[in-house]
């Protein structure tokens, strides 16, 4: 992991930085003495959070776990992330799982980003593969496991309560695009951007004690592919352009920007959650309390 | 919390069908009436199509015949008057006549904002209308974020320079 760090002295105070394949920006709504302190935390958080559950990293947990067979004792945090993922598996039949790391490498996002297509192996199903009771995980077959669809999102939370501890009660975490924000007096706008231009907003999202997640194919994408592959059809999804998901936890509104890429949102049961989709022909789904607005096009006569 | 438009592509097609009806309604009404305005005040014709605030039959003032020189430059560029029109569709389904009620606002000859009051009787065509109501109005636009001035943007996750060299590689190689 490559870590560029650089914080500024002001009000309010900005913590920037790119970890975990993407960029982060911390802002404090504050005054804050121990900044320095804090943002050397926070980069420790994210490194052990790297360390375990990054297939990008030859000396992580999940590599480690793909070469070697056998059980294994699971990180202190690992809980709220598998069962999250080992629902939204079974909510998906299969579609959303954390065995598609093999397939993604195989397309090209592997671990030195060779973005070459070798040959497609088939994602194994959670229980050929997998033992999973907290702490424990067996596994049965070896498989490279991808957390890319709400790790991410979890560590926002990590890192949220990592904030809190430090006393700090006004503040709003942005990990490339996925938001949390706590404490202000205000709801926080956020642009949401344009799926097919990155200098436009399809509309504003207003975001208060609440995560705010995105996810697009638009950026990571390379060839027919993009970061989310169905392991059915061994393609990426092209039918959805954007989604957003608001909801408590920044886990949660991740991990359905991508289970929202495999079934409607009126299947999806057990969670409170508001979203936003994008259809390929620029039509918007949204749901009727999502906390924003959209910009609707002009009909030209 | 809910699911709002089912989307299947006959809806769609019926959305646009509908919505176009309702183009052509609301302006086969509006053009009669610039007929009648035309009639009854005696406003040269490109004063009716330049006119930028008429909507209804009203007295010959001393503005008529300043317009056609003020609007003068908009001659070429609009075709219909700005301004808010209504109107009430009906139409026929196997359960009898059903009736929605449409508004729409012009500007520079483009629907700035458009209102679907539905007055369906039966509960199908309340759900039909209801599904093209939502769908008719939701296909999104860009603004510049530049222009709405904020700072904090989410969307398709922001990648790394590490990502971006790999892109570029791919891409120079594909030039060769």
């Amino acid at each position: 992991m490559t870590l560029s760090t650089k914080s500024e002295i002001k009000q309010p105070l900005n913590i920037h930085f790119e970890a975990i394949g993407t960029v982060w920006d911390i802002e404090i709504f504050q005054p804050l003495m121990a900044v320095n302190l804090l943002e050397a935390e926070v980069i420790k958080r994210i490194e052990l959070f790297d360390k375990n559950y990054s297939r990008f990293r030859d000396d992580s947990l999940v590599t480690k776990i793909s070469h070697n067979i056998g059980t294994y004792q699971l990180p202190d945090d690992a809980e709220p992330l598998f069962d999250l993922y080992r629902d939204l598996y079974q909510q998906t039949n299969g579609l959303m799982t954390p065995l598609v790391g093999n397939l993604l490498s195989d397309a090209g996002y592997d671990a030195t980003y060779t973005l070459k297509t070798k040959k497609l192996r088939r994602v194994l199903t959670w229980d050929e593969s997998l033992d999973y009771h907290f702490p424990q995980l067996t596994v049965k077959q070896p498989v490279l496991l991808d957390f890319g669809a709400a790790g991410k999102g979890y560590l926002v939370d990590i890192i949220s309560n990592l904030i809190l501890s430090f006393g700090i009660q006004s503040f709003c975490i942005n990990a490339g695009g996925d938001i949390y924000t706590h404490g202000t007096t205000k709801p926080l706008e956020i642009a949401l951007q344009h799926p097919d231009d990155q200098t436009l907003a399809v509309g504003i999202a207003y975001i208060k004690n609440i995560a705010l997640c995105g996810s697009s194919p638009s950026l990571r994408a390379w060839g027919e592919f993009h970061h989310i592959i169905n392991p059915s059809t061994q393609s990426s999804p092209r039918h959805i352009k954007a989604v957003w998901a608001v909801a408590q936890t920044a886990l949660l509104a991740d991990a359905l920007t991508t289970a929202l890429f495999f079934i409607p949102a009126n299947k999806i049961t057990n969670y409170k959650f508001d979203y936003a989709i994008i259809h390929n022909d620029d039509q918007l789904e949204c749901s009727s309390e999502f906390p924003g607005e959209f910009f609707i096009d002009k009909v030209k006569l | 919390m809910e699911n709002n438009a089912s989307r299947t592509p006959h809806k769609i097609i019926a959305s646009i069908a509908v919505l176009l009806v309702i183009v052509l309604t609301v302006f086969g009404v509006k053009a009669f009436d610039n007929e009648k305005l035309e009639a009854n005040n005696s406003v040269p014709t490109q004063s009716v199509a330049t006119n930028t605030t008429q909507q209804t039959p009203s007295p010959a003032s001393t503005d008529t015949t300043t317009q056609p020189a003020q609007s003068a430059t908009t001659v070429a560029t609009t075709t219909f008057n700005d301004g808010t029109y209504e109107t009430t569709i009906s139409y026929g389904t196997p359960g009898g006549t059903e009736s929605m009620k449409v508004s729409i606002t012009l500007s520079g000859d483009a629907v700035t904002s458009s209102n679907v009051i539905s007055q369906a009787s039966s509960r199908d065509s309340r759900e039909y209308q209801s599904a093209f109501i939502n769908s008719y109005k939701s296909r999104v636009t860009g603004k510049s974020l530049k222009d709405l001035s904020l700072s904090r943007v989410s969307g398709a996750s922001l990648t790394t320079q590490g990502f971006n060299d790999a892109l570029d590689q791919i891409r120079n190689k594909a030039a060769a």
